[in-house]
């Protein structure tokens, strides 16, 4: 029943989208652009692997090549610190998904409004102006499909407190998939007391941490290492699934999505093709290379398959500042009941 | 001590015989310092303690202060090291440490040990396959090879498999998520290190001697186990030294394998809120590295009260030098099986499953089923690496770039400590502390201190080179220490009074016979520089990235199979280079 949905989705997203891109394609500044042609080039920091097809697509349509240096947010906001303090900025635009509002804090960040930002709900921009998100990472819990029977596989987040699911879980310790994306969802959908005594039952189910990305734990659950992972990206296992592996991913709601979000930094050596890529990233065409595997968060962007436009309303959406301020607190309940 | 007084006496002596007219006071103390090694100490000091000092200072600083919001050093405070010790579980995790470093140290030196001594003293056939297995391992990326092996281990594994038919049992024979998991993957990954460090010290050992024991009656087992083993003895105790630190500091054999049946040591807590926590809690951290940094050097200080009298080891003197092969007789087949098995476990398995995986569309155990979907679909694309070529050249100037330095520099010091001249203790010392910096730390250090200082390399290949450098210095020092412990000092006094200098000394008489040494240090170095990740990963800037991260990210992102393709295509490359570097003229295994 499911899949038919799907189907559907897809289809009417594919009909969409050629309506959509012949019609919405926001005028780019005339003015910006020359700048940044005259500036020549664009240093980007990100962190995200799939986003490297923003940077091909914005080289081929403005011919301003892009350097692009990829690493975790950790990595990537103790660089941009450094290079701040130091009066020696080298990137002039950043996409990363935790570490935000540390940059802020740290002056790294300038606040900007983008024409093509607009349209984009309020939830996801910085009323202060210092970031606007470009995509959201939904997570789901899944499963090997040949290990488990149709009628065993859980239907709600309660159904993995049952004596079969014990040993059986996995997840990774960290960042904002795994453990603390899971625990952060079933906090902030449930509150701090229902939360932490739904916890301190998934605690005796004895979920099994393993610190290799959420892509590899989903790859140890086809090979049948482990049976049912959790804080596990959407597209994962919808990728995986296509290629005919034993996968499946659990509609448990709400579903959780964090975000990525774009910024540009004070002191840029090119700030007006630092500001024309956040344009781009932004722009429709932008989106539409994200929404092949991440929800876009313009509205007029499809979602990614496996996702209907509905699902939107019902995402357990984390903003930058709710990562920013209880990360610390989920990872210590991490630590207190599940390492 | 007395040697080296005894040759400077000479040497001095010998000067003005051949010139015929007094030297003026500047030539005279010139050549006393040199003659001392006095001078030549003093610059390799400077040099290794101008690269060495700064991170440990900045280490230091940081461990005694808070860490911001903003990642910058906060108010000054105890409470990193009050975190580090007041962990509810320290005693468990101390105890797991001790266990997991020692055993996984002892069982790399075994394996490590047995592979040197066939390859160098042996007729045991198959020497190649420990040439192969060394270059293999080290050319393949840390993470791919523990992935491999929990693959090979694990449930659905090959081995597992193979154990439940054996044992006609429903389910998996083998934890590999267990102390002895880790313990047996960690020794896998570190004997490549063991076998290297080994193998010069096997090589330049004396058959006189055994010969000698032989002739007065002694039995091949107890000729070898008093003599060849126990001549070995200064070496084997530094490369058991080097790998147990290196264990006790590792940290992801213990979160990959360990983790999940919650075996914790020392490092899982501290290393994973630095690579997780944004900030990083870069203080703690520090002040964990700050007690390894005590812990080593008290293990030094062991370690050299046990080898006062480290001439008593020395096996190549001026008399003549033949290292022979000993004959095995009908025992050299079981010996050459013994390298099979090594092969097998070090080598095959991972590498195997490696290739299956890459195969296929999406990971899974061997069968009829998954045979019929065998694919090259996960090579396609492949080709676009070359596409980077300025990524790989960086890569492999830098990594040779690093390894020359860091074997120049540790010739020297190496020499130096051997010989117990004046700093080496303090040289010996310090030349450890790169050991015991987490990647992560080293790379902030570097950042901080090159972002402040007048010298415009941040985000340049140079800042990335120094950093690697020093990353090395432990490892380049070890080897050729344990090479020079091995030279008779009679021969440099030999030099001596014939007139040489000690430069011409140390170029002429000293180096050649630690070439060996120095040649498997040079590889070994210039492989762990292109699989170094954390380096880079704070250090370069666009124009600097090197292969490493840029797999790295791959690996965290990519599927299995896309990950095995990319991961043997890369490990296949460098082994090549590793090949033509030993056809050049470099030597780690069999000629």
């Amino acid at each position: 029943m499911r899949s038919v949905v799907w189907k559907h989705a897809v289809a009417a997203a594919a009909l969409f989208n050629v309506v959509a891109v012949a019609s919405a394609m926001a005028a780019d500044d005339p003015e910006l652009v020359a700048k940044a042609k005259r500036e020549g080039v664009v240093n980007w920091y990100f962190s995200n692997q799939s986003a490297e097809v923003l940077a091909d697509g914005f080289t081929k349509k403005y011919g301003i090549p892009v350097n692009r240096l990829r690493n975790g947010s950790t990595s990537q906001t103790l660089k941009l610190i450094n290079e701040f303090r130091a009066n020696h900025v080298v990137a002039d635009v950043l996409d990363i998904t935790i570490g935000v509002p540390t940059l802020v804090e740290a002056g790294v960040l300038i606040p900007f409004e983008l024409e093509n930002a607009k349209g984009v709900d309020p939830q996801y921009k910085d009323p202060k102006g210092y970031w606007v998100a470009t995509m959201m990472f939904v997570q789901m819990p899944a499963l090997n499909s040949d290990i488990v029977p149709a009628k065993d596989r859980p239907k709600t987040l309660d159904d993995l407190l049952l004596p079969m699911w014990k040993d059986k879980l996995v997840w990774n310790p960290g960042g904002s998939t795994g453990a603390t994306g899971f625990i952060a969802n079933i906090l902030t959908s449930r509150g701090e007391e229902k939360g932490m005594e739904y916890l301190q039952k998934l605690k005796g189910q004895n979920v099994r941490s393993i610190d290799i990305s959420s892509r590899a734990i989903a790859d140890q659950i086809i090979a049948g290492e482990y049976t049912l992972g959790l804080g596990l990206l959407q597209n994962q296992a919808q990728v995986s699934q296509a290629q005919g592996a034993p996968i499946e991913s659990l509609r448990l709601e709400p579903l959780l999505a964090t975000t990525a979000m774009v910024g540009l930094t004070a002191k840029s050596p090119h700030p007006n093709a630092g500001r024309l890529f956040a344009e781009f990233e932004l722009s429709q065409e932008g989106q539409m290379l994200y929404a092949k595997n991440y929800f876009a968060v313009r509205k007029d962007v499809p979602p990614p398959p496996g996702l209907v436009e509905a699902d939107r309303a019902t995402l357990n959406v984390l903003s930058p500042d709710d990562m920013n301020n209880n990360f610390e607190h989920w990872t210590d309940v991490y630590n207190k009941l599940f390492r | 001590m007395t040697g080296s007084r005894s040759s400077a006496a000479v040497a001095g002596a010998g000067g003005p015989a051949r010139s015929g007219s007094p030297p003026s006071l500047l030539k005279r103390s010139a050549r006393r310092l040199f003659a001392n090694g006095g001078l030549i100490g003093i610059i390799t000091t400077a040099i290794v303690a101008l690269l060495v000092i700064p991170p440990l200072v900045y280490l230091l600083i940081s461990s005694f202060h808070a860490t911001t919001r903003d990642g910058s050093l906060g108010a000054l405070t105890l409470k990193n090291y009050i975190g580090v010790f007041a962990g509810k579980e320290l005693l468990t995790a101390g105890m797991h440490s001790f266990v997991f470093a020692s055993a996984s140290a002892v069982l790399a030196l075994m394996i490590g040990g047995f592979q040197a001594w066939v390859v160098e003293r042996t007729d045991a056939p198959c020497k190649v396959l420990v040439l192969i297995s060394t270059i293999v391992s080290l050319s393949m990326p840390y993470v791919l090879y523990t992935v491999a092996m929990l693959y090979a281990l694990g449930r659905v594994g090959p081995v597992n498999d193979l154990l439940k038919w054996v044992l006609s049992s429903s389910t998996p024979v083998l934890n590999v998520n267990s102390m002895w998991g880790m313990i047996v993957i960690e020794a896998v990954l570190s004997t490549p290190l063991s076998f290297l460090l080994l193998s010069p010290i096997f090589r330049a050992s004396n058959i006189s001697f055994e010969e000698a024991a032989m002739t007065s009656g002694a039995s091949t087992a107890q000729t070898l186990r008093m003599i060849t083993f126990k001549l070995a003895t200064p070496g084997v105790l530094a490369v058991l030294l080097l790998i147990f630190i290196r264990a006790v500091e590792a940290f992801e054999v213990p979160s990959l394998v360990g983790m999940p049946s919650k075996i914790n040591v020392l490092t899982t807590d501290i290393f994973l809120n630095l690579k997780l926590q944004v900030p990083p809690d870069l203080g703690k951290a520090s002040a964990f590295s700050v007690f390894l940094v005590i812990l080593v050097s008290l293990m030094l200080m062991l370690y050299h009260r046990l080898l006062r009298h480290s001439e008593q080891f020395q096996t190549v003197t001026g008399k003549a030098y033949q290292p022979r092969i000993l004959k095995l007789g009908r025992a050299r087949w079981f010996v050459g099986g013994g390298l099979i098995v090594t092969f097998s476990l070090c080598t095959l398995l991972p590498l195997g499953v490696l290739v299956w995986a890459s195969l296929l569309p999406y990971y899974q155990s061997f069968s009829m089923r998954a045979l019929s979907r065998l694919t090259f679909k996960n090579y396609e694309g492949l080709l676009g690496l070359g596409r980077d070529v300025n990524v790989i050249m960086n890569t492999i100037v830098l990594s040779a770039s690093t390894a020359t330095i860091a074997v120049l520099l540790a010739a020297v010091a190496g020499w130096l400590i051997a010989r117990g001249r004046r700093w080496s203790r303090f040289l010996d010392q310090i030349a450890m502390i790169p050991l015991v910096l987490p990647g992560l730390v080293l790379g902030v250090a570097m950042m901080e201190i090159f972002l402040k200082v007048p010298l415009p390399i941040y985000g340049t290949m140079w800042i990335l080179l120094i950093a690697f450098v020093i990353h090395c210095i432990p490892f380049g020092f070890r080897y050729s220490t344990a090479g020079v412990m091995q030279i008779h000092r009679e021969l440099e006094e030999a030099a001596g009074t014939s007139g040489a200098s000690l430069p011409s000394t140390l170029a002429r008489i000293v180096a050649p016979l630690i070439k060996p040494a120095l040649l498997s240090a040079w590889l070994f170095l210039f492989l762990t520089t292109a699989r170094g990740v954390s380096i880079p990963v704070l250090l370069s800037g666009p124009g600097s990235q090197v292969v490493s991260a840029r797999l790295y990210e791959e690996f965290v992102n990519g599927q299995a199979p896309h990950v095995a393709a990319l991961g043997l295509v890369w490990t296949s490359f460098m082994a090549c280079i590793a090949i033509a570097f030993r056809r050049l003229g470099g030597r780690i295994g069999p000629q």
